[in-house]
């Protein structure tokens, strides 16, 4: 298989993943359209060496995560891309409860929102995540747990309402 | 809404499954091309905050008016007709073959650019006062899918193929003194005599003596991570010069701690903790200027507000100058010295404005664009552009010249030139003080961004790149 169609196939293979993701950390349907579009950019870019990778997928992530919580390298993503591509196809407004949903996210540390991103947007296991974040089963539960009990606090709920019994899984 | 998280984020991994998003094929285009932007973004710094710098402050020219309202554009007062093409330099220097897209650069009066042939890259360099060639050379390995980019100071050449790999050729001839590899996502600090770069896995720094490669210096990996290095910029510095930062350099370490070091013997000069300091600061949030480093990244843990800090790195005196309002970011910012410049953003509204940053006041804030960047030039203001309209702000706010479909970018002492699209069009050079337009000719299409000194323009095309005048 030749080097293009191999990043093709990982493209079409976990493009839609890492647009959750991102979307998941921006709540921005255009900022998650440029910040996957970039991670994939910068992935052709050292493609020799990420074809080695044990997780691809997880060093698109770390990317995402990088440009994600950073304004600037957003700004000139967006910068980049209008001044060399047309426009990307348009894409609906958010709903409410995402709205809502991103603005609650948005009070929370970033790991701990990364973490909820991992594993409600991705079905990672806490063992998963732990694996590719580098924690412990129980820096990571405790991660999930604060984050629920945080965004429930926020959305003003209750913490009860926001489990799916992600702290049993290993 | 409902009331369980696993429904709402359910319904948010629907919506992120209906977000279109582009090809394979593009993302690939992108990561070449972002190669050739990674080689040139410390140009484009230099070019953003050295212009900064010239017009000495005049305090009273904006300390007498808080606010103002926007201002139609003046009528546009034409001080020369275009009498056609512009003027060329020369004749145009040939790839040889078909060339999608180049950025050349111009350093010391040379003109530089590479481009691709088959699985080497090429490098010419030209006298840009006559467009003579003055060296050609051939023959760096690179690979199908990376690309060609060339940088420069006055005493060398970086060619890189966007992969990691850079070779440090003479400027005289093109010989290769030495290469090296630099991490994916650190950063480089060029000074004319020293190459400091920083491996953003490690935190590692390591300096180089940019003409033999030798190492002078470095910082080893610690569990206070070096987050970023900066150049410092001075008073008067060449905008386009790559060789950007005089001998001060600047560490910035993951606890906020801000090292200023001698570039050369990697001493540090003084380590000062800034008043809330940059935590994980972004590159770009962050501009070290005259002695001074100016923050505009988030305050704290990625959830407050944007602020403005200010701190001398002589002293260690430090000031939050602004805060900005929750839901707010910043756009960008710039050093319009004594005060700062910033684009305050909040979805789609934008106001330019103006912080004084000794009483940390908002002198004046007027409506700005919604898309493009900051540059200033002392207290004067280019705002926009990037495919929106572009327009210069004089110091107390108000609009002296709008385009609707060009760029606007500093050329020296206060004037500005007017860049038609990439399908070509007029180019015109604006006064600042006045707003008065000069029409210089039209150039034809190009492939790619062109570049400029106060009297040369060079902009690739398919086939060659071409230098022309700059007469105002």
């Amino acid at each position: 298989m030749t080097t293009t169609a191999d990043f093709d196939d990982f493209y079409r293979d976990t493009s839609r993943r890492l647009a959750r993701y991102a979307y998941g950390l921006t709540g921005d349907p255009g900022d998650a359209q440029d910040l996957v579009q970039e991670a994939y950019a910068r992935a052709w870019q050292r493609w020799r060496q990420l074809v080695d990778y044990e997780d691809r997928e997880a060093w698109l992530r770390l990317v995402v995560n990088r440009l994600s919580t950073d304004r600037w390298r957003r700004l000139g993503v967006r910068r980049a891309r209008a001044a060399a591509e047309p426009p990307p196809q348009h894409s609906p407004p958010p709903s409410e409860n995402t709205v809502l949903l991103i603005r609650a996210m948005r009070t929370l540390p970033m790991v701990h929102r990364r973490a909820l991103a991992l594993h409600y947007l991705l079905d990672r296991s806490v063992a998963e995540i732990a694996h590719e974040t580098g924690a412990t089963i129980g820096t990571v539960k405790s991660w999930l747990s604060r984050g629920r009990t945080q965004l429930a606090a926020a959305l003003g709920e209750t913490p009860a309402l926001a489990t799916n019994g992600a702290d049993d899984a290993n | 809404m409902p009331t369980d998280l696993d429904d709402i984020f359910a319904s948010v991994a629907r919506e992120a499954d209906a977000i279109p998003l582009r090809t394979a094929a593009e993302a690939r285009r992108r990561g070449r091309q972002r190669s050739r932007n990674g080689i040139v973004a410390a140009a484009a710094a230099v070019c953003v905050v050295a212009a900064g710098v010239g017009v000495l402050a005049s305090p009273e020219r904006w300390a007498d008016q808080k606010t103002v309202a926007p201002t139609p554009s003046p009528t546009v007062t034409s001080t020369t007709v275009a009498a056609g093409p512009l003027p060329m330099v020369g004749k145009p220097i040939p790839y040889g073959r078909t060339v999608n897209e180049t950025s050349p650069v111009i350093v010391k009066g040379r003109v530089y650019d590479a481009w691709k042939v088959g699985d080497k890259i090429a490098v010419v360099a030209a006298d840009a006062r006559t467009g003579e060639v003055v060296w050609r050379v051939e023959g760096f390995e690179t690979s199908q899918d990376l690309g060609a980019f060339v940088s420069a100071t006055d005493d060398a050449v970086l060619v890189s193929s966007g992969g990691g790999r850079t070779w440090v050729l003479d400027p005289a001839d093109g010989s290769r003194r030495w290469d090296f590899t630099g991490s994916h996502l650190g950063e480089w600090v060029v000074h004319q005599r020293v190459l400091v770069q920083r491996n953003d896995q490690t935190g590692r720094v390591d300096a180089y003596e940019l003409k033999t490669g030798q190492e002078l210096w470095s910082i080893a990996p610690s569990a206070d991570k070096v987050d970023q290095v900066l150049g410092m910029r001075v008073f008067g510095q060449e905008q386009l010069q790559d060789g950007y930062t005089d001998n001060r350099l600047v560490v910035v370490r993951r606890s906020g701690k801000v090292e200023l070091r001698d570039i050369v013997s990697g001493d540090v000069q003084r380590t000062t903790t800034p008043v809330s300091p940059p935590q994980g600061a972004p590159p770009g949030s962050l501009i070290a200027y005259d002695g001074k480093l100016y923050d505009d990244g988030p305050g704290c843990c990625d959830v407050d507000p944007y602020r403005v800090v200010v701190t001398d790195l002589g002293t260690g005196a430090s000031k939050k100058v602004f805060r900005g309002e929750l839901g707010h970011s910043s756009g960008g910012m710039a050093v319009c010295d004594p005060g700062v410049c910033l684009l305050d953003r909040e979805g789609e509204t934008t106001r330019v404005l103006l912080i004084d940053a000794v009483r940390g006041s908002v002198l004046w804030s007027v409506p700005g664009p919604s898309t493009g960047s900051i540059a200033a030039y002392g207290l004067d203001i280019l705002v926009g552009g990037e495919g929106g309209p572009a327009a210069m702000l004089d110091g107390n706010g108000r609009e002296v010249f709008r385009t609707a479909d060009g760029d606007l970018e500093w050329l020296d002492g206060g004037y500005a030139v007017v860049m038609p699209p990439l399908t070509g069009g007029e180019v015109s050079v604006v006064n600042a003080p006045y707003g008065a337009v000069s029409r210089l000719g039209t150039l034809p299409a190009r492939t790619g961004p062109c570049v400029h000194t106060p009297d040369r323009l060079v902009c690739p095309t398919a086939k060659d790149v071409r230098i022309y005048q700059l007469k105002r």
